[in-house]
C-alpha cells in the first residue's frame, strides 16, 4: 500500500469516526425520541459544510451550463471528496427531481448487510443529505434532499429543487 | 482443522462476542460464569509467565497444548483478547488471529457507528464476516 | 540453552521439588555517571530497576555487583546500604552491574501452585471430551511443559524453544522418581524431596540431554 492510500485511508477513517461521534453526542444532547431534532441539527451541519467543500472541490471546474450539469458534478468529483467514490446512479424526470443512487454508501458499509440497524441507518443519512442541499445551494440551485435506505449499504437521495 | 470456539474480552473482563462452531463438552457452568473463568484464567497464565520468564518477553503467553485441543491466544495493544480453542493439528495461528482482529473486528465493530465500546457485539455483519472467514479456513 | 528448570508438584499442589539449570542468565556492567538514568526501587531485598532503559538493561533487573564488589541484601559487603551508595553523586562515576536474576523460592511455590489450579479450570473449560489439563504452555522465549500422572503428580520443565522431546524427557524424570523418592524408605508422600541421589541421577541425565 504507497503512502498517499495510507494517508487517505486514515482521513477517511478520521471523518467516519468524527462523524460517528457527533451523531452520539447529539443523540445524547436531545435525549430519547427525539430523533427528527438530531436529523435536523446533523442536517445543518452537513449544509454549512456542503457550501464550503463546493467551493474547495469546483475551483478548478468552469462554471455549470445548466443545472444537470451541477448535479452531475456532485454525483462525480464531490462525491469523491467527500466519500472517496461516485454516485452509482442517476436518474432524473427532467423537471425538478432527480433521484441519487449509491450503491454502498461509506458511513453504513460498516453497519449491516442486511436488515439490522435500519431505523438507526436514517441518521447516519441526514449528514449527507445537509452535504448535498449546501453544495447546491451554493451553486444557485435551492433544494430539498431526502434520503432513504434501499438495501444496506445502498441508499438513494432524492433532490427536489424549489422554485 | 477444527475450530472449536472463539471468545473475544475487552480490558475490562467483559466477554464481547463469543461464537462456537463445534464443542463436544459444554463447562457444565453458565455461560457468564464461564467467560469470567476463562478471563481469570488467561490472566493468571499471563501473569505466571511473566514472573517466570528469565528474558523480559515481548509477546508474553501464545497459546497452550492440552492432549485433545490447543488454546491460541492473542493480544491487541488496546487490551482487546482474542481466545481461540481449536483441535492439537493446528500449528500457529497468530496470524489467523490477527486477521480477525484487523480485518473483521476493527472493520465492523470499531467502525461501526452504533457499536458502543464495551458492549457486547451484536452486529450481523461481524457475525456473517467472522463466519466465513472461518469456514474458509477449515476447508484449507 | 535447553532446560532452564524442573520442578515437581504434589497432588495438593505444593511444590515439592525444584531444579534450576545453573545457565548464564543475561549481565551486563555498565559505567555510570550521575544522575543514574534509571529509577531503582528496593523490592523484596533485591535493588531492581523500576523504570529506565540503558545500555541494555531493562525493567525487572536487579544490581548484582556495585564497583566489583556483589550486592547482597541490597548492601556492599562493608555494610552500607547500595541505594545509599547510589543517591550521593560523589560517588559517581560507579560501575553497576544487572542481571536478570531468578525468582525466589517463596514465589515460585505461590505461581506454581496457581499453576496446578489453572490446570484444573483448563480440564473444566475444555471444548472437547476427555482432555487432560494443559500440557505445553507456550510463551515467546520459552515452554512450559507438563505431565501429571495418574497419582495426580505434576511434573514440570521449562526449556526454551530449541529443546526437542521433552516428552520423552517428563517421563524419564517421572521414572527417576520412582527410582529414587518411592523408593526410598525415608521419604513420605506429597512431602519436599531431600534425596541426594535422585538430585545427583537428575543432572546427571539433564546435562546428558
Amino acid at each position: 500500500m504507497s503512502v498517499t492510500t495510507v494517508q487517505a485511508e486514515t482521513s477517511q477513517c478520521l471523518f467516519e469516526f468524527l462523524h460517528m461521534e457527533i451523531v452520539s453526542q447529539l443523540q445524547q444532547e436531545a435525549g430519547p425520541d427525539k430523533k427528527g431534532e438530531v436529523q435536523q441539527r446533523l442536517e445543518s451541519l452537513g449544509h454549512r459544510v456542503g457550501e464550503s467543500l463546493v467551493e474547495r472541490t469546483s475551483r478548478d471546474h468552469p462554471r455549470f451550463k445548466n443545472e444537470l450539469d451541477a448535479v452531475v458534478f456532485m454525483c462525480k468529483q464531490f462525491w469523491v471528496t467527500a466519500f472517496n467514490k461516485n454516485i452509482d446512479n442517476l436518474k432524473t424526470n427532467h423537471q425538478d427531481t432527480y433521484v441519487l443512487h449509491d450503491n454502498a454508501f461509506r458511513l453504513l458499509q460498516h453497519l449491516s448487510e442486511g436488515n439490522q440497524y435500519r431505523e438507526e441507518a436514517q441518521t447516519y443519512l441526514s449528514f449527507a443529505c445537509g452535504l448535498l442541499t449546501g453544495a447546491l445551494s451554493n451553486v444557485g440551485i435551492k433544494c430539498q434532499v431526502t434520503a432513504e435506505v434501499t438495501k444496506m449499504p445502498a441508499c438513494t437521495f432524492q433532490v427536489k429543487v424549489l422554485l | 482443522m477444527t475450530i472449536y470456539n472463539l471468545y473475544i474480552f475487552d480490558r475490562n473482563c467483559s466477554c464481547l462476542y463469543y461464537k462456537e462452531w463445534t464443542r463436544q463438552k459444554e463447562a457444565g457452568i453458565p455461560r457468564e460464569e464461564e467467560f469470567k473463568l476463562m478471563y481469570g484464567m488467561i490472566f493468571s497464565l499471563k501473569s505466571l509467565i511473566s514472573r517466570l520468564s528469565i528474558i523480559s518477553a515481548k509477546e508474553g503467553l501464545v497459546g497452550y497444548t492440552a492432549s485433545n485441543y490447543k488454546l491460541h491466544y492473542f493480544e491487541t495493544p488496546t487490551g482487546f483478547k482474542f481466545v481461540m480453542n481449536t483441535d492439537t493439528s493446528v500449528g500457529n495461528v497468530q496470524d489467523v488471529l490477527r486477521h480477525i482482529y484487523a480485518r473483521i473486528f476493527v472493520e465492523y465493530v470499531v467502525r461501526n457507528p452504533v457499536a458502543r465500546p464495551g458492549e457486547h457485539v451484536d452486529s450481523e455483519l461481524f457475525a456473517a464476516k467472522l463466519d466465513d472467514y472461518i469456514q474458509d479456513l477449515s476447508f484449507k | 540453552m535447553g532446560i532452564i528448570s524442573v520442578y515437581i508438584v504434589s497432588k495438593a499442589g505444593g511444590l515439592i521439588f525444584s531444579h534450576d539449570q545453573p545457565n548464564t542468565s543475561a549481565e551486563v556492567e555498565a559505567t555510570f555517571n550521575c544522575p543514574l538514568g534509571l529509577v531503582l526501587e528496593e523490592v523484596d531485598r533485591q535493588v531492581v530497576v523500576k523504570y529506565g532503559e540503558k545500555h541494555g538493561i531493562q525493567v525487572g533487573y536487579s544490581l548484582v555487583a556495585l564497583n566489583g564488589q556483589p550486592v547482597a541484601n541490597r548492601c556492599i559487603p562493608d555494610g552500607t546500604s547500595a541505594m545509599t551508595v547510589l543517591t550521593n553523586p560523589e560517588n559517581y562515576p560507579v560501575s553497576l552491574k544487572f542481571a536478570r536474576l531468578r525468582v525466589s523460592i517463596n514465589e515460585r511455590i505461590m505461581l506454581l501452585s496457581m499453576f496446578h489450579s489453572i490446570y484444573a479450570i483448563s480440564v473444566k473449560l475444555s471444548p472437547a471430551k476427555h482432555s487432560s489439563g494443559i500440557q505445553c504452555l507456550e510463551a515467546d522465549s520459552f515452554k512450559f511443559y507438563c505431565f501429571q500422572t495418574i497419582t495426580g503428580v505434576k511434573f514440570i520443565v521449562v526449556a526454551d524453544n530449541k529443546q526437542q522431546k521433552v516428552e520423552d524427557l517428563l517421563k524419564r524424570i517421572y521414572e527417576l522418581y520412582a527410582d529414587f523418592v518411592l523408593k526410598n524408605p525415608f521419604y513420605s508422600l506429597d512431602m519436599p524431596i531431600r534425596c541426594e541421589h535422585f538430585s545427583t541421577n537428575l543432572t546427571r541425565f539433564i546435562e546428558e540431554n
